[in-house]
């Protein structure tokens, strides 16, 4: 039994409310008197619903649709969530095996210059001048600092080789400035510093290694302030030997950064010196010597 | 069938609902607006984590709520109740647990659960026992006829039906669409299974 086109959309307008409430008023009278007509409908209705199944199949592709074109950053959701967690884990192993490998790298020797106050290449040939014999033992190949008179930080302060041939002579300073950041590279270079690092423990404790090995790499790569944060942060933690390590790191870090950070500095040295039990007590003492020199 | 860029409109439950109620491209939009809503599919993960499910779970739900939900507002069982993402959620609760009693591993379940009609049993049956011989009759009207019954079912208009599938006009696209569909019922009627679901009903 099929119904003519006209019946047939006509009970389509009915089941899909495409008529106003008179006409849906009427259909159904009509209905009722028509056991004919109610099972057109009835049977229609079925189909409709049946019907359905496409209506999935187009929602679904569309959805997969969707999902191709969602930044995979705003959808932390089922595989892309696990998508985003494989990601972030592979970033950080990538973070932590860079700054391990960084760490594990062999220390200068002495006598080359430091990697944190490396002069830029000169263009032309280096002057021919000897180098005076009062310079500072500590940094035969360093460019030379000098006090500053423009009111930048002492490490940007850095006297360039000159590019002539013919140079001013040189004057030799009656007293060598102190070179803090040779000074920090030369206590930073002690092998105890890095005693304990292998120490691992539960969950917190390799934590805080990753925190470390980033704090470092940050000090490596000049980012003093981060640095100091980062170190701080380890510090606060009390545990140990990361906080004991941090709290070092983190005088060697305002080291750096003197004059300006004198006030820090002092005061954490003075914080390592005032605990006889502190790993590195007797190296902060021989560093307090050292600046009072 | 645009990727409209659904973050340029803003949308208010009221027209979401009308939106989709009305079938067409603009319920697609629609659609897409609530998949991509911030914050849904977290609270659905987030639902799905807690009773029990895995991530691979929470996307299916996800899905499979969407599927629901339009098929909800469409057949107008969306009561207005709650908002509509409440009655997401509420649908992702709901097919999550009933998943979960499929397999064996809970019984409760309440039509409580969500805000709206449960999905009617003949309904349930026709869409998951049936499928595979409705899945074939389909199969059997060709590609261009099964084409214009989907748009037909998601109420496009014949206007859009000419437009998207090029025929010469909407009374051809009308006739075509009523010639498809008797051509689908007569398949139908080879099944069995569609004979008794037809006198049980």
């Amino acid at each position: 039994m099929l119904p003519d086109e006209i019946t047939f959309y006509k009970i389509e307008d009915y089941l899909r409310g495409r008529m106003s409430a008179a006409e849906r008023a009427a259909f159904e009278s009509e209905m009722a008197g028509d056991a004919e007509l109610a099972t057109l409908v009835r049977r229609q209705q079925q189909e409709n619903q049946a019907l359905e199944v496409l209506a999935e199949r187009h929602l679904r592709v569309r959805m997969n649709t969707w999902e191709r074109q969602r930044p995979v950053t705003m959808t932390p959701a089922g595989g892309r969530y696990r998508r985003l967690d494989w990601m972030r884990w592979a970033v950080a192993a990538m973070l932590v095996l860079a700054a391990g490998w960084w760490f594990l790298q062999p220390r200068e020797k002495p006598g080359e210059a430091p990697i944190a106050v490396q002069p830029e290449t000169p263009v032309t040939k280096p002057p021919t001048t000897t180098v005076p014999k009062t310079k500072p033992k500590t940094t035969p190949a360093r460019p030379e600092r000098r006090s500053n008179p423009t009111g930048k930080s002492p490490q940007d302060v850095i006297v360039e080789a000159p590019k002539t041939s013919t140079p001013p002579p040189v004057k030799p300073p009656a007293k060598p400035p102190t070179d803090y950041a040779s000074l920090a590279d030369e206590f930073y270079r002690e092998g105890d510093f890095l005693s304990g690092r292998q120490a691992r423990g539960s969950g917190v404790g390799k934590s805080l290694v990753v925190k470390e090995l980033l704090a470092h790499s940050l000090l490596k790569s000049r980012k003093y302030d981060a640095a100091v944060t980062a170190f701080q942060e380890i510090a606060r933690s009390g545990k140990q030997p990361y906080a004991d390590r941090a709290d070092w790191a983190l005088a060697l870090t305002y080291l750096h950064q003197m004059p300006r950070r004198s006030g820090a500095l002092n005061q954490v040295l003075q914080n390592i010196t005032a605990r006889p039990g502190h790993t590195f007590n007797a190296k902060a003492k021989a560093l307090q010597a050292r600046l009072q020199q | 069938m645009t990727d409209t860029n659904t973050q340029n409109q803003a949308w208010t439950d009221e027209a979401l609902v009308q939106a989709i109620r009305s079938g067409g491209p603009q319920r697609e939009v629609a659609l897409q607006t609530m998949y991509e809503k911030p914050g849904l599919r977290e609270t659905v993960i987030r639902l799905v984590l807690d009773y029990g499910g895995q991530r691979d779970d929470a996307l299916d739900v996800f899905q499979e709520t969407l599927l629901l939900f339009d098929r909800n507002l469409r057949e107008g069982r969306f009561e207005g109740r709650s908002t509509l993402a409440t009655y997401f959620v509420g649908i992702a609760k709901w097919r999550w647990l009933a998943l979960r009693r499929q397999q064996g591993r809970m019984t409760e379940l309440s039509p409580g659960d969500y805000d709206g009609q449960v999905e009617s049993p003949e309904h349930e049956v026709l869409r998951a026992e049936h499928r595979d011989w409705l899945e074939k009759a389909l199969g059997q009207i060709g590609e261009r006829c099964r084409q214009l019954l989907q748009l037909y079912q998601l109420d496009y208009s014949m206007e859009e039906i000419t437009k998207t599938m090029h025929y010469a006009n909407a009374d051809v696209a009308k006739k075509e669409a009523y010639r498809c569909r008797m051509r689908f019922r007569e398949l139908l009627e080879d099944y069995p299974a569609w004979k008794d679901l037809l006198n049980l009903t």
